[in-house]
């Protein structure tokens, strides 16, 4: 961009640079018009706003009920052996059942 | 922290493995024993040694990001890095001007899919609104990099002869064992995919899994699909995120290969003065870019975190332009210092990519998607260091 016959002022490559990053800001600011215009369309075609592939990947991954019941299961477990190991007051236990109901 | 510090680790390698070649250039230059007169390079071959890594990197990036998905980070990005340190420190042993272009080729295959993969890795850990933030401080190695490479050359440079090796064979050996030495350590702190992850317990496993939303790339999720690939090549955003990325790389590595020439001739800086000045830029744009990332994080917005660091190079160029087509301004109305100043505006266009490529990797679906929308929005980095020392070398005032 900047060749050497042009030195010392590189009136082309500034042009250009100017240029390039002027047209990368108007190509950028119209993008959420594409994706819009995308998710329209997808929309029109299936019904859904996301492609039909992402819904049956959704099904694939371990985000499902399934999941669900097992972390409930698990989340049992650790509060029945925390309980076991040492005797708990009623409060303490309510707020050991808060503490991971909020992180959970 | 095991997701993002091995990855900006791995980049940091990659560029100083694939960057190396034009601070070795410089080593003993005119003498015998530089790269040049030892291997008889001639014309632009040198130029082609630089390019010729980016086609096999443009070409090897889909592939690379399918091998990661398939055979997760933790076994990928070793194996990798030990492929292509081997590369790195073949190139000392070349002897000729073919030897050279063909390790350099070679060399872009494994190198290929460090960044691509990478933003994919970020995918699968980070949620959409987390990924500026890490996509930028992964970036900003690049600028540690940068600086780092042309320190190290210099202070290998001073091991000419040792072991009846050029300090050039030296420089290659040296980076190129810095890969290999490291890949065990980044078999150790790399995690797989949070589906499969030996490091999560049941309930980490299960927070780390559900924090993202519908359409987020699992490791769940086919591998690779044409229908997903012919899906994003219908998407009129893929062209548009490309446009936008390659015009804010081509200004990037145009400036990144000749600012030095453009302070020195333009601003009549001394050889040595230019280049410290133009390190300056680099270590001043390393904290810009997690600045820019975690602003735009935290305002969940990633519309004008891009157009305000594109709109901060204008005027920077704007400046530079008024003065080549009016010479009497320069070192009177507007002093030197002060045009050494635009380059820091005209660097701006630098952290603005990252932005581009949270938003690019939030606006898509599952790993499939990811995979090819990623590669192809990487895509226009590597077209851009294609173009930037082919287009000097051709002499061509393209632009």
């Amino acid at each position: 961009m900047y060749p050497n016959e042009d030195a010392p002022y590189f009136i082309d490559g500034f042009t250009g640079a100017t240029t390039i990053i002027a047209c990368g800001i108007l190509a950028y600011a119209t993008l959420p018009l594409w994706l819009m215009w995308e998710a329209n369309r997808r929309k029109m075609k299936t019904g859904h706003a996301i492609p039909i592939q992402a819904m049956e990947d959704e099904e694939n991954s371990q985000v499902s009920t399934a999941a669900h019941d097992k972390l409930h299961q698990i989340n049992a477990l650790a509060e029945k052996e925390a309980l076991q190991k040492e005797s708990i007051t009623h409060n303490e236990v309510a707020s050991f059942h808060e503490h991971h109901v909020a992180k959970g | 922290m095991r997701v993002l510090f091995p990855c900006c680790i791995i980049y940091f390698l990659a560029y100083l493995d694939r960057g190396n070649l034009g601070n070795v250039k410089i080593l003993g230059a005119k003498t015998p024993n530089s790269l040049e007169n030892t291997l008889h390079l001639h014309g632009k071959q040198f130029n082609w040694a630089v390019s010729i890594t980016y086609f096999a990197v443009t070409a090897g990036l889909l592939p690379s990001n399918i091998f990661m998905k398939k055979y997760s980070a933790k076994y990928y990005f070793p194996i990798v890095m030990i492929v292509w340190g081997a590369m790195v420190m073949a190139i000392a042993g070349v002897k000729n001007a073919a030897g050279l272009l063909s390790v350099r080729f070679l060399l872009g295959v494994p190198e290929a899919g460090v960044v691509p993969s990478c933003i994919m890795y970020f995918a699968m850990w980070y949620k959409p609104s987390e990924r500026a933030f890490r996509i930028a401080i992964f970036h900003a190695f690049n600028c540690v990099a940068s600086a780092v490479s042309s320190f190290l050359a210099s202070a290998i440079g001073k091991m000419e002869g040792t072991g009846g090796l050029h300090a050039w064979q030296w420089v290659f050996l040296i980076e190129g064992i810095l890969p290999i030495v490291l890949a065990p350590a980044m078999y150790w702190t790399l995690l797989t995919f949070p589906e499969t992850s030996t490091a999560l317990n049941e309930r980490e496993r299960f927070i780390a899994i559900n924090r993202f939303g519908r359409g987020a790339a699992r490791q769940t999720d086919s591998t690779f699909s044409w229908a997903a690939l012919i899906r994003i090549f219908k998407r009129p955003s893929t062209y548009v995120f490309f446009i936008a990325q390659t015009s804010s790389c081509t200004v990037a590595v145009a400036q990144a290969t000749f600012l030095p020439t453009i302070l020195s001739v333009f601003l009549k800086f001394n050889t040595t003065k230019a280049n410290i000045y133009a390190a300056y830029t680099y270590i001043f744009m390393i904290p810009i870019y997690p600045f820019i990332g975690w602003h735009s994080d935290w305002t969940r917005d990633r519309m004008w975190h891009f157009i305000f660091p594109m709109v901060c190079c204008i005027p920077g160029y704007a400046v530079w332009l008024y003065t080549s087509t009016h010479p009497e301004v320069r070192g009177t109305s507007i002093s030197y210092m002060a045009l050494y100043g635009m380059a820091f505006l005209g660097g701006m266009c630098r952290p603005a990519q990252p932005v581009l490529l949270s938003y690019r990797s939030s606006t898509l679906y599952g790993a499939a998607e990811q995979a090819v929308g990623g590669a192809a929005a990487v895509a226009s980095l590597s077209i851009a260091s294609i173009m930037g020392p082919q287009v000097r070398a051709a002499r061509v005032s393209c632009l």
